[in-house]
């Protein structure tokens, strides 16, 4: 079976439409029905990456449009486990309309790629390294968003899930960019050059790890979880942009 | 930790300005940090003298305000605002200068504190913090041996080619140096996509007679600090290659760094089992 970009509305739509539905039946307090659409939402896009990988004889995980459908699926995923771990009936609409955003931008605008993988990505880190990543970003997104929230609702239970998540999101990170230096020793010779990109990935981090610090610590706190997410985003594909990342060599992912 | 208060959060950054401060004027007096001289023995004679002061510095955390302020929370914040903005500098920069005197001196600040604050944090009075070690002990490793460890790290490359064994090799500067070993090309393999595009290349390379293959990915390991990295090769006859470039890492410090690094990946593991503390626990 080929699966490619050309099919990608179908699943995507199935899935935005499934989710929407377990955001209302959330809203409704329907939990049983919102959770199953909440899965078969995270099903229906996680088969169309299963099918996509299989046709493209490659981890789908290297271009931008690949990331962000790891993305959606990642952040439909830790919408669904918050609503099952703390029953917040808002973070399915939340993980929705995030998930939609990036859905949209890759129905409107298709990457088309070829099915090539270039010699330097052809590693066995590849894999956990981007995906650990893109799992990362997801619950660092939702954290973010619960923070935000909490500036306006004091809630004993949402500080708990927010660091929850937050110490989950920055596990990941720790593991996405330590298997990062491992493979770039393995490829490069060094475990970390200070290339545009690990120099974000450093800075990120450390907001991070602020935040950590400073959990629970009201505004100053979400400040501290905003910035890091500003940076995150830089990271990840801000970082594309400037001048400092024509010499980079983690270019291999833009299109 | 408590809250930053607007006159705590200008001390902060005053502390992180003077610190990257600090490192500007050395930097603009005697230029960039002299690495080739830091080298073995000399590093490692500067990191025993600096962990033998650490060491009494916090023997001596009672009376010494050295001592308190590097052991304050406060040195936590400015330690992980330095990173940070170390970080966003170098990303910003073309020609990323990690070895700029602001760099060092801010990564100075953090090691130093967090020196004192893994000796400190290593137990409570139930046992050893497990999760805490490997986190604080793991990046403290890492850090140690990126950042003393830096001056004895040697990168040359090497034409490398059928017809005659070579031992000349240049540095990152073009200046030449004279490998160990000795290297010859024996065989090039390229595959391609039906693209066009190359999806494989090996090189079978002779070091000192003993035959090695090199790929992207697959390094030789020729001893226990140097690896032999495939870099590039003959693009004009690619099919029939008269020679290919290879680097030569050596890495005394290594073996430390990924010490470090699993430990890190560990503590990570550890902090997603565990999650965060309960805040009565704090």
């Amino acid at each position: 079976m080929i699966v490619g970009w050309n099919l990608f509305a179908w699943f995507a739509v199935a899935a935005m439409v499934l989710s929407v539905v377990a955001a209302v039946a959330a809203w409704g307090d329907k939990r049983r029905v919102a959770l199953a659409c909440a899965v078969l939402g995270v099903l229906a896009l996680a088969t169309f990456v299963a099918l996509f990988w299989t046709t493209l004889g490659r981890p789908p995980l290297r271009t931008m449009g690949e990331t962000r459908l790891w993305y959606s699926l990642c952040l439909l995923v830790a919408g669904a486990f918050t609503y099952w771990r703390w029953r917040y009936r808002w973070i399915l609409s939340f993980s929705t309309l995030l998930a939609s955003v990036f859905i949209i931008i890759n129905i409107a605008r298709p990457e088309i790629h070829d099915q090539t993988l270039m010699p330097a990505l052809q590693s066995g880190w590849f894999v956990p390294h981007v995906a650990v990543y893109m799992f990362s970003y997801a619950l660092l997104g939702c954290a973010t968003l619960m923070a935000i929230y909490g500036l306006f609702r004091k809630d004993r239970d949402l500080t708990q899930a927010i660091d929850r998540l937050m110490y989950g999101g920055v596990a990941f990170f720790t593991i996405g960019m330590l298997t990062g230096a491992l493979w770039a020793k393995q490829a490069w010779g060094a475990y970390w050059s200070w290339d545009a990109k690990e120099a974000w990935a450093a800075a990120t981090w450390a907001l991070y790890l602020l935040a950590i610090h400073m959990r629970g610590r009201g505004r100053g706190f979400v400040a501290v979880v905003v910035v890091a997410f500003l940076a995150l985003q830089m990271c990840w594909y801000g970082v594309n942009y400037l001048p400092s990342a024509e010499q980079s060599v983690h270019t291999y992912n833009q299109n | 930790m408590s809250n930053l208060a607007p006159k705590r959060t200008l001390w902060l950054v005053l502390a992180v300005s003077a610190t990257l401060g600090v490192g500007a004027i050395v930097q603009a007096i005697v230029g960039a940090f002299p690495l080739s001289i830091v080298r073995f023995p000399l590093n490692v004679i500067l990191m025993t003298l600096w962990l033998v002061l650490l060491v009494e510095l916090y023997r001596r955390r009672d009376r010494s305000k050295v001592a308190q302020v590097l052991l304050s929370q406060a040195a936590t914040v400015i330690s992980l605002v330095l990173m940070a903005a170390v970080g966003i500098v170098l990303g910003l920069q073309r020609e990323p200068a990690s070895t700029a005197w602001p760099t060092v001196v801010a990564v100075l600040f953090v090691l130093s504190h967090l020196t004192l604050v893994t000796l400190r944090g290593w137990r409570n009075a139930t046992g050893v913090r497990w999760r805490f070690v490997v986190n604080h002990a793991g990046l403290w490793l890492a850090l140690v041996a990126g950042f003393w460890g830096a001056p004895d790290r040697e990168q040359v490359r090497a034409m490398v080619t059928r017809e005659v064994p070579t031992r000349e090799a240049y540095d990152m500067s073009g200046r030449t140096t004279t490998l160990d070993c000795e290297l010859q090309l024996v065989d090039f393999k390229i595959d391609y996509y039906a693209e066009g595009q190359p999806s494989m290349f090996e090189a079978v390379v002779a070091v000192d007679g003993e035959s090695a293959t090199l790929r992207v990915n697959h390094p030789h390991h020729r001893t226990w600090s140097e690896m032999i990295y495939l870099v590039s090769y003959d693009t004009e006859s690619p099919d029939r290659a008269r020679y290919c470039v290879v680097e030569v890492v050596r890495e005394p410090w290594r073996w430390l760094s990924v010490v470090g690094i699993v430990m890190l990946i560990a503590g990570a593991v550890l902090m997603f089992a565990r999650g965060p503390r309960k805040e009565g626990a704090r």
